[in-house]
């Protein structure tokens, strides 16, 4: 037995052992809180000088909401960080951002944000093996309150720089606050598109983002026995695109890869994640998800988000009926 | 210099090892608790890879197999367990943690030999004896059903040649603390590996008539974890940071407790010593958290329990 193997026992049986842990954590695409979903640049891959438009996915899923979400975004972009790492923008911040005031003013706000990304941002970049690039990142903020300047100080360097208050000044938790980072590639000549999400299928059939879908409740005591059906995603063959930077052995150009993720605030999925096109194989057969009701009745959503590995996304939304 | 030599014949009858003798070092004195299913020593607080294992003079880098639940050697081939917490010879090269050297016996002369042994968790065979003009053999082979069950596997062994004496154990306590710092200008801090306080009882008693009973008792400190709190979301990515605290391996798990019990049964029948036993681990299924697993935002977090309450039976003959 190799190292290798005594490693993934190991594991494995580590694995074994948390899954029979006695309570259960809720599966990351249950939506219960002030979640932010996604990001989307309409250009992904963006000239230097060009102008950037993002929107975010924000959902506010809190089951009682003292206060409404807010979605706030840092103003200046922080181009090209030490190492390429977002929290190498935080020092810039602690020197610009006032503490212990309410920076609402000082941010924009909204589910859209615009930037210029720097001329120089391909300049300015520290040499890299490849095609030169440069990145800019963008901080957005959704907050059940107003947001505050928290230096996260050393214990923590890569800890959130940013707060989420109540009006009588009590620091919210992560239930009401998310801060987010997207980051957006500057190049020459390279481009990417964002993927196209042409629709969602429920049991085969196409949904009407409109009107949703319907299902009866699962009426089974242990959810993993809960009767099923198929959920997918349409997506065109030619939204996924040539990645120039994806090399074979052989030095063929491969593909991007594109995945979906599924977000519920009632029911479940199988797979928090599929992947729906390999940068090899492209779409493989059984693409699709499982999807299982809920056990109560109601009105619930789902969100849909399809990602390409090169900063891309598309959404979709719709009501679940479950009766 | 600290040297511990170890007695095949008391090692291989403790409880918890599954007659194991190599496994038993992990009741000496220095030696702390391993990780689950890691199949590593750590010595006085060292990192498990500070530890070299020799078997006649050859390094052995992984000694342990099956999750750590069996040794690569079978315990009728060892002939010496030496054990150096420390401060050892610059014979065995370099290490920061301990040495332990193994010395093998050589196959018996006397006759053709053999045993067969199984499991309710694994099965094994060892034949050995002369083969003319001064040489001899030794074979021995070994299945786990360990990838078929994928849950916790045991292998089983014991018997010894050596006279066992009616009564053997100890009762060890060590207090150590290990701290490490990455550069100059950084402060100590306690090392990942660290436990504290590392107490074992163990003893084993032959009742007559063939039966021994046997007990382990282990209370020590508990693992070294790093806390993580929220962090930022990869939006581009669709994946949630955590932040681990600073330092890390700052907070500790509760106490680790444990008791162990091993019944054995031996028997002749003519040229044909059999034995069966039964050993059973975690006692009194104590939960003793490992680590813990988050949720999607590190919000909340359950502990990961150790081994549940674990019986392993087997049978052996040998001729």
């Amino acid at each position: 037995m190799t190292h290798r193997h005594a490693h993934r026992l190991s594991t494995a049986l580590v694995v074994l052992l948390a899954a029979c842990q006695q309570v259960k954590l809720d599966p990351p695409n249950k939506i219960a809180s002030v979640r932010i979903l996604a990001t989307r640049a309409d250009q992904p891959y963006a000239r230097p000088g060009a102008t950037v438009t993002m929107d975010v996915l924000a959902i506010d899923g809190r089951p009682t909401k003292a206060a409404p979400m807010n979605v706030y975004w840092v103003p200046s972009v922080c181009a090209n960080p030490p190492s390429d790492m977002y929290s190498a923008c935080f020092p810039a911040l602690q020197q610009a951002l006032p503490r212990g005031v309410d920076l609402a003013p000082l941010l924009a706000s909204g589910t859209s944000f615009t930037f210029r990304m720097p001329d120089d941002a391909i300049a300015s970049h520290l040499p890299a093996d490849g095609e030169p690039y440069g990145v800019a990142f963008v901080f957005t903020i959704a907050c059940a309150g107003h947001v505050e300047y928290v230096p996260s100080g050393r214990a923590a360097p890569d800890g959130v720089p940013f707060g989420c208050f109540d009006d009588s000044g009590v620091r919210l938790g992560a239930d009401d606050f998310v801060f987010a980072y997207s980051r957006v590639y500057a190049f020459a000549a390279r481009s990417n598109q964002n993927p196209v999400l042409g629709g969602v299928t429920f049991g085969g059939d196409p949904v009407d983002v409109a009107q949703g879908i319907s299902a009866g409740i699962c009426t089974e005591s242990n959810t993993d026995h809960c009767p099923t059906r198929p959920l997918d995603v349409v997506v065109p063959n030619d939204s996924q695109e040539l990645d120039p930077s994806n090399l074979d052995v052989d030095g063929q150009v491969l593909h991007e890869q594109l995945y979906v993720d599924y977000y519920l605030t009632g029911g479940r999925v199988m797979n928090d994640t599929v992947v729906i096109f390999d940068p090899r194989a492209g779409r493989p057969s059984g693409t699709g998800d499982e999807f299982s009701a809920p056990a109560d009745a109601g009105e619930y959503q789902v969100w849909v988000v399809a990602h390409d590995n090169r900063g891309g996304a598309a959404w979709q939304s719709f009501p679940l009926h479950v009766r | 210099v600290t040297k511990r030599t170890l007695v095949a014949a008391e090692m291989e009858r403790s409880a918890g090892t599954h007659g194991d003798a190599l496994l038993s070092l992990q009741n000496l004195p220095g030696v702390a608790r391993p990780p689950p299913f890691s199949g590593q020593l750590v010595v006085r607080g060292s990192a498990p890879q500070d530890t070299n294992v020799f078997i006649d003079g050859t390094n052995v880098p992984l000694v342990y197999h099956f999750g750590g639940l069996s040794s690569v050697v079978p315990t009728e081939l060892l002939k010496k367990i030496d054990f150096y917490p420390g401060n050892y010879s610059a014979q065995y090269g370099r290490g920061m943690g301990g040495i332990v050297d193994v010395g093998l016996r050589d196959p018996k002369k006397d006759g053709y030999h053999g045993l067969a042994e199984v499991s309710i968790l694994g099965a094994r065979a060892l034949v050995e004896g002369p083969i003319g003009s001064g040489w001899t053999f030794l074979a021995s082979g070994q299945r786990s059903w360990l990838d078929l069950l994928v849950t916790p596997v045991l292998k089983a062994t014991h018997a010894s040649t050596t006279a066992m004496p009616r009564f053997f154990g100890w009762i060890s306590y060590t207090l150590s603390r290990s701290e490490r710092r990455d550069v100059p200008s950084e402060p100590y801090a306690l090392y990942q590996f660290d436990q504290t306080h590392v107490l074992t009882i163990l003893g084993s008693y032959k009742l007559g008539r063939g039966w021994t009973l046997g007990g382990r008792f282990r209370l020590t400190s508990g693992d070294l974890y790093t806390p993580r709190d929220t962090g930022a979301y990869d939006a581009t990515v669709g994946s949630q940071l955590a932040v681990s605290s600073f330092p890390p391996y700052g907070s500790r798990m509760p106490l680790f407790e444990q008791l162990d019990i091993r019944l054995d049964r031996s028997f002749t029948r003519g040229p044909v010593r059999g034995s069966a036993f039964i050993d059973i681990q975690n006692v009194y299924f104590a939960n003793n958290p490992m680590g813990l697993s988050y949720n999607y935002n590190y919000t909340k977090s359950t502990p990961i329990n150790g081994l549940p309450l674990l019986p392993i039976t087997g049978v052996r003959f040998e001729l």
